[in-house]
């Protein structure tokens, strides 16, 4: 048992460590002794400004005979060049500390005790016991009185001895300290791991090496078991995943004002995605307050330039994701866009949870507001889709002959269109009255650029056709009647 | 409804250790049949109300977040942006100023922030406020007697 040599970088074990350099947020130098594994692996790492050396200084619990240090001076492409490791010894100082704690060998009491008496002994001074050009590898510093190369040392490829002439420094070492003198051009100071093998020393009482002994075989311990427990909770999910389903949807496919799964993803000039039924629903309720279609997180208005936007790319994500989880029970609910051409290849199967069934019944987009333009829409998008998507067959047609995956890349077609089509929802919304406006002698569509006249019929003709006819009567071609000129007043469409 | 799944997410961040409000806003309940109500206690931390705690109740429209939360004091509360019925000012939930992305956190740290300093410039009672600008002192005197009087006693932490 006593044989079994101990790393000594270890915050259970009691011992400490500092650094002189603030360090990048998640990467403390506390993380090099951590019990944690995912915050060991993170390691350590200096602020990019800060410029070497920068200084670890680990404290042990108890006087160490070290063995042997394996440390890796690298952060992912982060690396520490110049390695200089010094020691320290504080022989009687640790013995008095150890006398007086004899009866209550707490660890943490003794660590508090530690930084109060500390004042009453003189700093440690640290001698430099090796230096090494590392490169970045993994690094092996070792005792040449205690180890054996051939046995011990044979993964690592540098291997360095630690030499000082007075050899209590590594075999009753009180501190350690790693200075990292420089590194690879313009990189910060990094350390990913640390190990420090050693046992405790001669000079240490029996009762606090066993003490060091249990609290490590301890920490290895439930190491083992927590280990084995993740990974049997890792496989509990695995099954979740499959069967139930506690299937954590990524927040960027929440629509941002309502939490739901995003059915239509529309990038708002604020950069916010927000499903355009929330979008819709949001402009409905602001129209009755009179006010325009506006962003609902800064308030600005929608124009020309500023406008929302349909997010394709988030679109084909959800529903990648939705795809993929379909078999989950709460995803399996979440509405999607159905096209014409999958509503009839789905015909009247019975379909599971409530919304979804809505959706299939209602329209190829589930928007509430929208519910009423359905009809009108419905039929623009069966026309425009024969025309434009050249293989698109229509949905009302005998789809007996065409194979299903042709339908259903048709049905995708159709009803990408009519998102495509039917997008931006705000702009639609401020135009319905000019779709109404028509020209009685062009019969063009008359926008709120053009010039528009009211003829006493109520109709409306566009300048250039009232101006073309040279009589001062103007004849409205809808109804047929005459009126002179002089009656016809300006109209301003919004 | 739409506000459902908003309220099951601004409640699980307003009672998270993180939140930045859980020593000002506490014992929050809602109903398990209606999640439209919320119940709090506010704890001030600025004199004079800094000896009691306030219960509030927080109203949410079944549009919301399309429209505004209603706020309701449910203690008595010596203070001139707040009536005697409870009812508070605050610009934040004002349907004119109303934003659908405002948080729910972010109305109640603006409840706060009125509570501890109040606005004798836009007051729902005009008496107070007049007091509260022309004599601090037996503001602040009759203020701590009304909040020993009637306040809910502070959370003990």
């Amino acid at each position: 048992m006593l044989r079994m040599l101990i790393n000594f970088a270890l915050e259970s074990l009691g011992s400490t460590v500092s650094s002189d350099k603030v360090s990048v947020d998640g990467h403390e130098c506390t993380n090099l002794i951590s019990q944690d594994l995912t915050l060991r692996r993170k390691g350590y790492l200096a602020e990019h400004f800060l410029r070497p050396p920068v200084t670890l200084t680990f404290h042990f619990p108890c006087n160490v005979c070290i063995h042997k240090v394996v440390l890796v001076p690298s952060v992912g492409q982060q690396k520490s060049n110049l390695l200089e490791l010094l020691c320290a010894s504080q022989l009687q100082y640790r013995e008095t500390l150890h006398l007086s704690q004899m009866k209550k060998a707490h660890i943490e009491s003794r660590r508090e005790s530690h930084s109060n008496s500390s004042t009453n002994f003189p700093p440690p001074v640290f001698y430099t016991v090796s230096k090494v050009f590392s490169n970045g590898d993994e690094t092996c510093f070792y005792n040449p009185k205690v180890v054996n190369l051939n046995s011990e040392l044979d993964t690592c490829k540098k291997q360095i001895a630690m030499r000082h002439f007075k050899s209590e420094m590594f075999t009753a070492a009180s501190h350690l300290t790693i200075k990292i003198l420089s590194t690879l051009s313009g990189s910060a100071a990094a350390l990913s791991k640390i190990d420090i093998w050693g046992l405790p020393s001669n000079s240490v009482q029996s009762h606090l090496k066993e003490k060091i002994f249990t609290k490590y075989v301890n920490f290895l311990k439930p190491e083992c078991s927590s280990s084995l427990k993740n990974e049997n909770h890792k496989q509990d999910c695995g099954d979740l995943n499959i069967s139930q389903g506690k299937i954590e949807i990524p927040e960027e496919f929440l629509d941002s004002l309502t939490w739901e799964v995003m059915t239509i993803p529309i990038l708002l000039p604020s950069g916010k995605n927000i499903d355009k039924s929330t979008l819709d629903t949001y402009i409905a309720h602001e129209s009755v307050c009179c006010k325009k279609p506006r962003d609902p997180f800064t308030g600005i208005e929608f124009s020309d330039s500023i406008k929302p936007l349909p997010n394709l790319a988030l679109k084909a994500r959800i529903d990648q994701f939705l795809m993929k989880n379909s078999s989950d029970q709460i995803i399996g609910t979440v509405p999607r866009t159905v096209s014409d051409g999958l509503r009839t290849l789905l015909g009247k199967r019975k379909v599971t949870g409530q919304r979804v069934n809505q959706n299939l019944l209602s329209t190829p987009c589930i928007s509430d507001v929208d519910r009423h333009n359905t009809h009108r829409l419905h039929q623009t998008i069966v026309k425009e889709c024969t025309i434009i998507v050249p293989n698109a067959v229509p949905a009302n047609t005998d789809t007996g002959n065409s194979s299903h995956e042709t339908q259903l890349k048709d049905s995708l077609n159709s009803a990408l269109f009519s998102i495509l089509h039917d997008l931006p929802s705000s702009v639609n919304e401020t135009n319905v009255e000019t779709i109404d406006v028509k020209c009685c002698s062009c019969v063009q569509k008359l926008s709120n650029e053009t010039i528009v006249y009211q003829l006493p019929c109520s109709h409306v003709v566009c300048r250039t056709c009232l101006f073309l006819s040279p009589l001062t009567i103007f004849k409205c071609s809808l109804c047929t009647l005459g009126f002179e000129k002089k009656m016809i007043v300006r109209k301003h469409i919004l | 409804m739409a506000a459902t799944r908003r309220l099951q997410k601004e409640l699980g961040d307003l009672k998270s250790p993180n939140s930045v409000l859980k020593k000002s806003f506490r014992d929050i309940s809602v109903d398990e049949s209606n999640i439209l109500l919320w119940h709090g206690l506010i704890v001030p931390e600025n004199p004079p109300y800094n000896k009691g705690a306030f219960r509030i109740e927080i109203a949410f429209p079944a549009e919301y977040p399309f429209k505004p939360p209603k706020v309701i004091f449910k203690t008595k509360i010596y203070h001139p942006n707040i009536d005697e019925k409870g009812q508070v000012c605050l610009p934040i939930i004002n349907a004119e100023n109303w934003k659908p992305a405002t948080k729910t956190d972010q109305v109640v740290s603006s409840l706060i922030a009125l509570i501890n300093d109040p606005e004798p410039e836009h007051p729902l009672r005009a008496d107070l406020a007049e007091e509260y600008t022309k004599d601090r002192k037996k503001f602040m005197k009759n203020a701590e007697e009304h909040t020993k009087k009637f306040s809910e006693r502070r959370p003990a932490d």
